[in-house]
């Protein structure tokens, strides 16, 4: 059993090397490929000095299109799970065993690393929570089913929901899209809790600008949702 | 409609026209996409030559300038242009973004082949 931790990282040369550290501190010969999307800092440096296992991009593609790279190079090396990991320190790789565990003994088709189940951690500004507030209420009406935290950039899938987001993922704030077009198709969606860091260096790709335009990108995106009748899970 | 607009509007249209032509003729532009740009100005220089084609649209639509039918024709039709616009955009975008992994994933097999050679 194969498992593929991704790491999208854009200007991360201050965090990458501890994150990379804290993966093989936490798992015993993982597999991981970090996606430079074409950073303009030293990052493809770094991993190249540290012999990292990367793949450069070469033209900025932004958070969809890096992460989807991460699972284009899953399914291409046969990879049966998929764990994507921030490059910027926020989530621990201690998790990731759990994320594994929860996928196997629930029979998920993708597993989500909440930071709103036990409430512990950085828990975000109060207008980032009340958007995700709102992204979460628009998937519960729309699919009937409550994701605490569908903005969480640490989730796991398998090798189903890895061909999916091969053909089809969203470009920018993608993951409440996707999560959404995943349980709309009838896969089964599984959240457990972790705890997140606040980012150690560097800015988020998230400002009050851009949320302002994406919040109701996203809240329209999952509204109309993707044309899939075809591609609907089988059983 | 003025004779005088009329005139500046035909005489506009055919230099425009021209311009197309040796555009198409330089292999500037893509026939494919310019047709559209090429059905409007001859639309145009029909509507300034037939007056009462034009006459006969604002009755039908209520517009009583019948001038006023040819910024309304206009603004239509350039709202369509961007719109046509926006999907090859995106399109675009979407096909650039695969080309863009594509060339980054053969690019890693590369390093790993030559790798595992010198390895060897």
């Amino acid at each position: 059993m194969k498992v593929l931790i991704i790491i999208p990282a854009y200007n991360e040369s201050k965090n990458i090397v501890s994150v990379i550290t804290d993966i093989n501190k936490n798992l015993s010969n993982p597999n991981y490929i970090i996606i430079n999307d074409c950073s303009t800092d030293e990052t493809a440096l770094i991993c190249k000095k540290n012999e990292y296992n990367v793949i450069n991009l070469p033209i900025n593609l932004g958070i969809g299109g890096c992460v989807q790279t991460g699972y284009k190079y899953a399914l291409e090396n046969n990879f049966n799970y998929a764990v994507q990991f921030d490059g910027d320190g926020q989530h621990s790789a201690k998790y990731i065993p759990i994320l594994l565990d929860c996928m196997i003994t629930e029979q998920a088709d993708m597993v989500i690393g909440s930071r709103f189940i036990s409430m512990q951690g950085f828990q975000s500004t109060f207008m980032r929570r009340f958007g995700i507030n709102l992204l979460s209420l628009t998937i519960k009406c729309i699919n009937g089913i409550r994701i605490t935290d569908p903005t969480s950039g640490f989730r796991m899938v398998n090798e189903d929901v890895i061909k999916i987001f091969c053909d089809y993922y969203p470009s920018d704030y993608p993951e409440p899209e996707s999560t959404s077009d995943i349980i709309k198709r009838g896969y089964k969606v599984k959240e457990i809790p972790v705890i997140m860091c606040e980012r150690v260096h560097g800015t988020s790709s998230i400002d009050i600008l851009k949320s302002m335009y994406y919040m109701p990108k996203v809240v329209l995106a999952i509204l109309i949702g993707k044309a899939i009748s075809k591609k609907k899970k089988e059983k | 409609m003025e004779l005088r607009l009329r005139i500046f509007l035909i005489l506009g249209s055919i230099i425009v026209l021209f311009y197309f032509i040796s555009m198409i003729y330089k292999g500037v532009l893509e026939i494919k996409h310019t047709l559209v740009w090429f059905l409007a100005d001859i639309g145009i220089i029909l509507l300034c030559i037939i007056p009462t084609l034009l006459k006969g649209i604002s009755r039908l639509l209520g517009i009583v300038e019948p001038v006023n039918t040819v910024f309304l024709i206009g603004i239509l039709f350039l709202c369509g242009i961007v719109f046509y616009l926006t999907v090859s955009h995106s399109k675009s975008a979407q096909k650039i973004k695969d080309l863009a992994q594509k060339i980054s994933l053969l690019e890693k097999q590369i390093i790993e082949k030559q790798r595992d050679f010198h390895d060897n």
